[in-house]
């Protein structure tokens, strides 16, 4: 079960230290198909995180209409899992209390934790970590976590923002292709936030160029259908289209 | 295993012979002796642990130590968490803290023994006054320390604000609680003693004035060494014991 999203005239203001507005994000239009994998590029400080917050429910204070809906009417909720830059697990609670925790939350019944836990850090192949706390993980290791964490809800939609920016680039090609192996099992819509066009073209279907601030927008978009699935990193026909991205995206910073 | 031994017990093993050396240095010297030599203290040490006085005298400093503690915690928990999360009551709280911190402690034993007399109550106002102000400060600071982002995090999953409090918030705020209470129980039984010494007649720091005045350094410094020994061991075992096994997620370094 996946879902769509549809952005329309969105705006958002923050009220800056000294008082005066600050208009982050203008005029932004996103529609998003169930099952599709859209990454969100622009240079930091665009308003990136400001829109996955509003979208994700964390923010309600904005301008427009986001709206999230899937095909089938009348449902709850759509669950939705947000993986951060940093793997924001609890300290205090073990792997698998981390990924119970999320469970907690979004009201998967307890009958079902055992094999979700098993399942999901087999997927990210920490199943021998259960026990471990997050503190006695490398970085990479626990962002695996906070992965494993996100899927485990089965969410209908994954936002994530810069999941792999803080870390190292052998670990960070390594976390792309877990993260697609996963993806590519079920198909969730995924809303992906980067500042990486070479990221950006590896893992999406579809890429969104935000123009720098304030008052960012919306200004290109760039399908990515031409490139085959399952991606691979030696596919010379990936830097023809990185090299057209960044060029894009230059002209916008 | 060589090289553990060189990291552990040897250079341990060296600081202890290094601070004998100097005492009895210190206790030979050929001129005017500084100290009694360690031995000695230890001969009264062993003489009276057996006699009911100094366990007694132990007793009422052990009892002072835990009210005082106790006193100063249950102001200062409250009012740190105001001051790290709420504006209000930083304009409203936050200079007193800070005046506080000013005073002299010897001003508040003074002001507690003739305000409210020369009785056990005053002493234990005393002690908490002196040590509530930096202790306060201690836990405002790890107020402002709980992590957002978990906050976040969690409401992203779909929480409950009640639940964020109580399974994201509180459990942050209980390590740096933990340390707080370490740090304040360490501060009061300091104070307990000043406190004792001015206006009690009884208790370990009573003792350690009445030998004092006797100039018999080395009943001072049996008193001391006995003192520290059971705060040593009720910091390290107890505490430490307490607090290993509610942060075993911490990192090994904080346990030393
Ligand atoms: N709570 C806030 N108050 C004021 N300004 C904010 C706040 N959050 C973000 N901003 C501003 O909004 C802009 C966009 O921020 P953000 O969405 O974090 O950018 P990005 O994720 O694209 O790097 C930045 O200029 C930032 O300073
Ligand atoms: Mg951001």
């Amino acid at each position: 079960m996946s879902v769509s999203i549809a952005i329309r005239d969105f705006a958002k203001e923050f009220q800056t230290a000294d008082g005066s507005r600050l208009r982050v994000l203008e005029n932004v239009d996103l529609q998003v198909a169930p099952g599709e994998f859209v990454t969100i590029l622009g240079p930091s400080g665009c308003g990136k995180s400001t829109l996955l917050n509003a979208l994700s429910g964390l923010d309600t204070s904005f301008e427009g209409v986001v709206e999230i809906g899937r095909s089938a009417v009348g449902a709850a909720k759509p669950r939705i899992a947000y993986l951060f830059q940093e793997p924001r697990l609890l300290p205090w609670r073990t792997v698998r209390g981390n990924i119970e925790f999320a469970l907690d939350a979004a009201r998967v019944p307890k009958s079902e934790w055992p094999a979700r836990c098993e399942r999901w850090l087999q997927a990210v192949g920490l199943a021998s970590f259960a026990d471990y706390f997050p503190l006695q993980l490398s970085g990479g290791m626990q962002q695996r976590v906070s992965i494993a964490r996100a899927f485990s809800i089965e969410p209908e939609l994954l936002l994530m923002d810069e999941p792999f920016s803080a870390l190292d680039e052998i670990t960070a090609l390594r976390m792309r292709q877990l993260l697609l192996s996963l993806w590519e099992a079920d198909r969730r819509t995924v809303l992906f936030v980067t500042h990486n066009s070479l990221e950006s073209v590896y893992l999406s279907d579809r890429i969104v160029v935000m123009k720098s601030g304030p008052n960012s927008r919306i200004c290109e978009e760039i399908g990515l259908g031409h490139l085959r699935r399952p991606r691979t990193y030696d596919d010379p026909a990936q830097y023809e289209t990185q090299r057209a991205v960044l060029a894009t995206l230059m002209r916008y910073v | 295993m060589k090289s553990r031994l060189f990291v552990g017990a040897v250079p341990r093993l060296a600081s202890v012979a290094m601070l004998l050396t100097i005492w009895y240095a210190a206790a030979w010297l050929p001129a005017k002796p500084l100290l009694p030599p360690p031995h000695q203290v230890l001969i009264y040490l062993a003489q009276d642990i057996q006699k009911p006085e100094i366990w007694k005298h132990l007793g009422v400093t052990l009892m002072r130590i835990f009210l005082g503690f106790a006193l100063s915690m249950a102001i200062a928990i409250p009012f740190g968490i105001a001051l790290g999360f709420s504006a209000f009551a930083r304009h409203l709280f936050g200079s007193w803290v800070v005046i506080g911190l000013m005073i002299p402690s010897l001003v508040f034993i003074i002001l507690a023994y003739t305000s409210i007399g020369l009785n056990e109550f005053a002493a234990v106002v005393a002690a908490a006054l002196a040590v509530v102000w930096v202790l306060t400060i201690n836990i405002w600071e790890s107020a402002k320390a709980v992590d957002v982002k978990l906050i976040q995090m969690a409401r992203g999953f779909g929480l409950s604000s009640v639940r964020i409090v109580t399974s994201v918030v509180l459990p942050q705020l209980a390590a740096s609680l933990m340390a707080s209470a370490r740090f304040g129980l360490g501060l009061v039984w300091k104070m307990v003693l000043f406190v004792e010494l001015l206006g009690r007649s009884n208790g370990i720091g009573y003792q350690i004035e009445y030998y004092h005045q006797l100039f018999d350094l080395g009943r001072v410094l049996e008193y001391t060494v006995f003192f520290v020994a059971i705060m040593l061991l009720i910091e390290v075992v107890v505490l430490g014991g307490i607090e290993r096994r509610l942060f075993r997620w911490r990192p090994a370094a904080r346990l030393a």
